[in-house]
């Protein structure tokens, strides 16, 4: 860990980014899978089909009920021969069972509903899946915007050159005010020379 | 050599990263809602006639197997009779088939009734569901799109608020004085001068 604040942060930022990177090629594709695959459920594709439980459920209820009518016969038979014994007719016959038709019944409109159940459960989960999504590029787009926050705000190559320019000039500018005193210095000395004064180029000369 | 310092360089990184998640997260996420609000808005349209295909497939089922049961009445009777050995008249099998079937009957109306019930909560749970979903995922959208509005607006307040023709203007106008100052170069040196002046202004302007 680097004990300067730059490096701190540089540390710091190269661990965050790994980190989000490394997250983030977890979680996209998978996320991007179970889209997909949603998308498929809300096309008809790739959903388990409820027609055979529910097919099995109707012969077992179909089987129990011959089984329960078998048994209820031999019950009753015995009861009649009781009966008989004991003077009434009327207990040796009974009526059949009235339930099957019923729970036959049922088990279509349980079908038929999980049917439209599980379509509607998936139609949530695309929701749902969607919108939890979509809110997530929302908040990646405001850390894009985070991020600008810490660019420059003016073009670097155009700052570059102007200053490069405005350098050159300064440059120039110099050497041309070298060139201006030196005019001038000579002029002066033109001004004031008389042969048989003091040499004006010479420094401190008389 | 870069001229980009690392806070800027590690923005604008990041501030790609971002973007391309971003963009990737709402090209999955957009699909998906559209086809699930439309998925609801369709199913919620047919979900009467879906409901009642169900139940009136199940309601035949249960007519017929009331029908099957009433044929098996006779039978049954007159089966019970024998296996009872009482000297059971046909009479008396006829009126117990009469029960039978009048039995039958009442408990056909029941369950037919107990069917009319479940239909209507069955529309109604389905017509709820729905619609519910209908409008989650509608104003879920929306709030979606709320979070890129906002993103997009503060994207904006990071904009320059200058117009750049207007910085082209000011740049040729320090461009063209600071290219007449320079000694000889005249019109040419001001010309020259107005257009990088005028061309750092417009692109350096932010």
């Amino acid at each position: 860990m680097s004990t300067s604040r730059g490096g701190a942060a540089q540390d710091a930022m190269q661990m965050n980014a790994y980190q989000a990177q490394k997250f983030q090629n977890l979680g996209l594709p998978y996320l991007q899978e179970r889209n997909k695959i949603l998308m498929d459920a809300m096309n008809g594709q790739g959903v388990p089909s409820t027609e055979a439980g529910f097919n099995a459920q109707r012969a077992g209820m179909t089987e129990g009920l011959v089984g329960n009518q078998r048994a209820q016969q031999q019950q009753e038979l015995m009861r009649s021969k009781g009966a008989v014994m004991g003077g009434n007719s009327s207990q040796a016959m009974t009526g059949p069972s009235s339930g099957i038709a019923s729970q036959m019944a049922q088990s279509r409109i349980q079908q038929g509903l999980a049917d439209i159940e599980q379509k509607n459960q998936i139609l949530q989960m695309a929701l749902g899946g969607g919108v939890n999504t979509g809110n997530q590029a929302v908040q990646a787009g405001g850390m894009q915007l985070n991020a600008i926050q810490g660019m420059a705000n003016y073009n670097p190559w155009v700052a570059g050159g102007a200053s490069a320019l405005s350098g050159a000039y300064g440059v120039y500018g110099g050497l041309q005010q070298q060139k201006v005193n030196q005019t001038n210095a000579f002029n002066l000395g033109m001004a004031n020379y008389s042969p048989s004064g003091p040499n004006p180029w010479q420094f401190g000369g008389s | 050599m870069s001229t980009t310092s690392p806070r800027e360089q590690a923005s604008s990184d990041m501030a790609r990263v971002q973007a391309q998640l971003a963009s990737q997260l709402g090209e999955s996420s957009y699909p998906l809602i559209s086809r699930a609000l439309k998925e609801a808005f369709s199913s919620f349209q047919s979900g009467e006639s879906d409901i009642n295909s169900i139940y009136d497939k199940a309601g035949l089922q249960m007519k017929e197997g009331y029908g099957d049961q009433s044929m098996v009445a006779g039978e049954l009777a007159a089966q019970q009779a024998r296996q009872s050995g009482m000297p059971i008249t046909t009479g008396q099998i006829d009126a117990r088939v009469g029960m039978n079937r009048q039995a039958l009957g009442t408990q056909q109306f029941q369950d037919t009734q107990n069917l009319e019930y479940q239909r209507m909560s069955s529309q109604l749970s389905n017509y709820n569901s729905l619609l519910g979903a209908l409008g989650a995922g509608g104003n879920q959208a929306i709030g979606i799109s709320q979070g890129f509005a906002g993103n997009q607006q503060n994207a904006a307040s990071m904009l320059s608020n200058s117009n750049p023709w207007g910085n082209a203007v000011a740049g040729a106008a320090s461009g063209a004085a600071t290219g007449a100052s320079i000694p000889g170069a005249g019109w040419y040196g001001a010309a020259a001068g107005g257009l990088v002046g005028g061309a750092m202004g417009y692109f350096g302007g932010g």
